[in-house]
């Protein structure tokens, strides 16, 4: 599933990052790779951008972003 | 001289540290060519000379932003004698990240684990021997805001530098494929006699492993510098382990170097059940609320306001007394009978009012430049972007450009200033070129007297349109501009960290006040001092203070006809009043007196200095008046009334200005146009360039080329917008 699937609160894993260029190498930068547990936070108050904690660091990013990274909730 | 570099994540408390070690000798300035923050300190220690360099805050050192290859370009070509790596002592896993690229550059280093003291009260638990042993560098633990750890940490950096000279090489623990395809470069580059002599200068572990992940910002050096054409062999060994990963390169590597970091802090590192994160998330629950958010940063926002411009008006008010009446009266006191009347109006009002032009803006830059830190320190300005992302990124602008745009209705010039806080150059730029069109307090003088001159009771609603105007122009030259090459925030997506909320330290706050207030001192005085002393000249000229009769009259006079497509033009008066409103806005009411009523009375009045109070009573008098300036000034503060930023003076308080000027500002025009005409000059003084200061503010940021391009914008679209009003609303009448 996508990441913008997830609901707050959620954890998930991470399984893929698609092909969205310059931002994905400044996402895996910022410790955003595969297999890292990914927790929604909140949304931003006018819905847009998504706060998430990777590697106990929170990070905003926007929707049409987090659309193109895959994860899948275990069990 | 040893050459020390300081590196690291952001927001891991570099500049806390910096300033515990180099202490006051902290200078700011710019990298070359950009608007990135450099600050650097010259300093002698235990008799050795030390240059410390604090490179920007980076999380890799990718070529894809401008941080990154500052920070790299300038280890690899300023070569430090030791580079000392900060690292966040409650995110490990993250900040040793950085710490692998670094090593692979093969520099002496030395690392910080600071936050030390929040380290172990969250129960985190290290075991530094085998830590220091894998991580093969020198690790102090050092907590800047308690002061712990700082000595040892630039005693231990001397020592690292003075020993290691040549380069040194780190085991890099790559994976076996990994290290196998460097091994394999590795042959390549020392069998091509190119890519031989780059290693000498990159180092051969870098110089791999870059041509491995096709680093474009590396491979551009090695075709210009030399003469390097790229190598299939390479690519195919790229390639290979792009397949059989099925991730790209750049990818494959960090993911590398994340696994390397796991390993170590797997046999290092114990975590406990208290996380780092509790106390930023109770406050972002509030802060960040969906409901509360949003409310609470506006009230910030207003909080801002009211300190920066309220708090600073009554010491503004205080400077400009203490440099006209009590510089003034003993300056004047050198002038007598035989002083040429144009060397006394030249002292007293070209370079004594040029200097005032200069310092009444130092308490604004201080109140400004102290709750920017605390905003920035605490970790709120980051939350400002993810708060207003959404609304500004239309504008193709980053969240944190509301904080400059809001400020630019008080004043332009702190508003020029707070672009620092954005990231990108092009934001910088692009938020620089609309904060002019808010209209900022020095304006209100302009439009109270041509509303009460020819809107009566409507005036309150003209001020408005005008505002209203201010922020649609501003919109829509965003808009336009953010397709220029100049301006493109180069598609970038977002992505920021919200970093842990934590009390920043007093001490760093107010030295970077005062270092940032210090730059502008130095650096904008020369250009603003420069400006105000022309447009002295060329209303003083040639005719002695004969204003309707001075240069600026007859540049009035020949630009009437360029300027007639305005409405406004057709009376050289409000033409010839632009040039002198670059000194101040407000000035137009002072010009329109003197050219209209031909009142120098209004004038003479304020330079008539009491001569019958001795030096003692005026310094006395000077530091009474200081005292109450700051009580004023605590006052305003606490206030919040941010309402009076926005109040038009009324008839009354124009009057002071010159006795008659709203009646004979009235006769300006008396056809039935005269009020467009009038709302015309309105809209134009609203657009044209702010203010010499503001000039002086963009130099100072952007440099002398978008400074010209700046003041070409603020001719051409106020020239067009005024026209266009007139032409439009003449059809209306």
């Amino acid at each position: 599933m996508k990441l913008t699937e997830l609901k707050r609160g959620e954890s998930a894993k991470i399984v893929k990052i698609g092909k969205i260029g310059e931002l994905k190498k400044r996402l895996v930068d910022m410790g955003v790779t595969a297999g890292e547990i990914i927790k929604l936070e909140r949304n931003a108050p006018l819905g847009d951008p998504q706060e998430f904690i990777v590697k106990s660091t929170n990070i905003a990013i926007r929707k049409q972003d987090a659309q193109n990274i895959e994860i899948e909730i275990d069990g | 001289m040893i050459k020390i570099a300081f590196t690291g994540n952001p927001n891991v408390g570099k500049s806390a540290l910096i300033n515990a070690i180099a202490g006051s000798n902290l200078k700011v300035g710019n990298w070359a060519g950009v608007t990135v923050e450099k600050k650097e300190a010259e300093f002698e220690y235990k008799g050795e000379k030390i240059q410390c360099i604090d490179l920007p805050g980076v999380y890799s050192l990718s070529p894809y932003t401008l941080e990154e290859t500052i920070t790299r370009d300038f280890i690899i070509n300023e070569k430090p004698d030791v580079i000392i790596n900060i690292v966040d002592s409650t995110n490990l896993e993250r900040n040793l990240y950085l710490t692998m690229l670094l090593k692979e550059l093969e520099k002496p280093m030395i690392m910080a684990l600071n936050f030390y003291d929040e380290f172990e009260k969250l129960n985190y638990k290290l075991d530094m021997k085998k830590f220091v042993d894998m991580i093969e560098m020198d690790v102090v633990m050092t907590s800047a805001t308690k002061r712990t750890g700082v000595q040892e940490l630039l005693d231990k950096a001397l020592v690292i530098a003075k020993e290691t000279k040549e380069n040194k090489k780190y085991t890099l623990l790559f994976d076996k494929c990994l290290e196998e395809a460097i091994g394999e470069v590795k042959c390549k580059i020392n069998c091509d006699e190119k890519l031989q002599k780059a290693s000498e200068k990159f180092g051969l572990d870098f110089l791999a492993i870059k041509l491995l992940e096709q680093d474009k910002h590396l491979l551009e050096i090695l075709k210009t510098e030399y003469k390097y054409e790229e190598d299939s062999g390479i690519l195919k060994i790229t390639k290979q382990l792009e397949d059989d990963h099925d991730e790209d390169i750049e990818t494959i590597f960090a993911e590398g170097r994340y696994g390397t970091v796991k390993g170590i802090l797997a046999k290092t590192f114990t975590t406990s059940i208290k996380s780092r994160l509790d106390f930023t998330d109770k406050v972002d629950r509030v802060l960040l609320n969906k409901y509360l958010g949003l409310p609470i940063f506006l009230l910030i926002i207003v909080g801002l306001m009211g300190t920066v411009f309220n708090g600073s008006a009554p010491l503004i008010d205080w400077v400009d007394g203490f440099v006209n009446d009590y510089i003034g009266k003993y300056v004047s006191m050198l002038i007598d009978e035989n002083t040429p009347n144009w060397l006394a109006s030249l002292v007293m009002d070209g370079i004594l009012g040029g200097v005032g032009g200069v310092v009444v803006f130092v308490p604004l830059m201080l109140y400004l430049y102290f709750f920017l830190a605390i905003l920035e320190e605490s970790g709120y300005m980051s939350r400002v972007a993810f708060l207003m992302d959404k609304i500004m990124t239309k504008l193709g602008l980053n969240g944190k450009a509301f904080v400059p745009m809001v400020l630019g209705f008080g004043c332009t010039v702190p508003a020029i200033y707070a672009t620092r806080t954005l990231e990108d150059e092009s934001s910088r730029r692009l938020t620089a070129a609309m904060a002019p069109f808010m209209s900022c307090g020095a304006r209100l003088p302009v439009y109270g007297l041509f509303t009460a001159a020819f809107f009566g009771a409507k005036a309150g609603m003209v001020v408005m349109s005008l505002y209203v105007l201010g922020i649609i122009v501003a919109i829509l030259t965003g808009l336009v501009l953010k397709n220029f090459e100049m301006f493109k925030a180069e598609g970038r997506a977002l992505l920021i960290e919200l970093p842990p909320y934590r009390v920043p330290s007093l001490r760093v706050i107010i030295k970077s006040t005062l270092i940032r207030t210090g730059s502008y001192l130095k650096k904008a005085t020369t250009i603003i001092m420069g400006m105000l002393m022309i447009l002295w000249a060329l209303t003083y000229f040639p005719n002695n203070g004969d204003t309707a009769n001075s240069y600026m009259a007859k540049f009035g006079k020949t630009f009437q006809g360029v300027l007639k497509p305005t409405g406004f033009a057709d009376r050289w008066e409000t033409v010839a009043a632009i040039p002198p409103s670059l000194a101040a806005k407000e000035i137009v009411v002072g010009f329109m007196a003197q050219v209209l009523v031909g009142d120098k009375e209004a004038q003479d009045v304020e330079e008539e200095v009491n001569d019958a109070t001795t030096f003692i009573e005026d310094t006395v008098g000077q530091l009474a008046g200081l005292g109450v300036a700051i009580k004023d000034s605590i006052v305003g503060v606490v206030s919040l009334d941010v309402k009076g930023l926005f109040s038009v003076p009324d008839e009354a308080e124009i009057e002071e200005e010159g006795s008659g000027v709203v009646a004979a500002t009235k006769m300006l025009w008396t056809d039935e146009l005269a009020p467009l005409r009038a709302y015309s000059f309105m809209v134009f003084i609203l657009l044209v360039v702010p203010c010499v200061v503001t000039l002086g503010a963009i130099k100072q940021e952007f440099g002398y080329k978008f400074t010209g391009f700046i003041v070409g914008i603020l001719l051409v679209v106020p020239y067009i917008v005024s026209t266009l009003v007139f032409q439009i609303g003449k059809l209306f009448f």
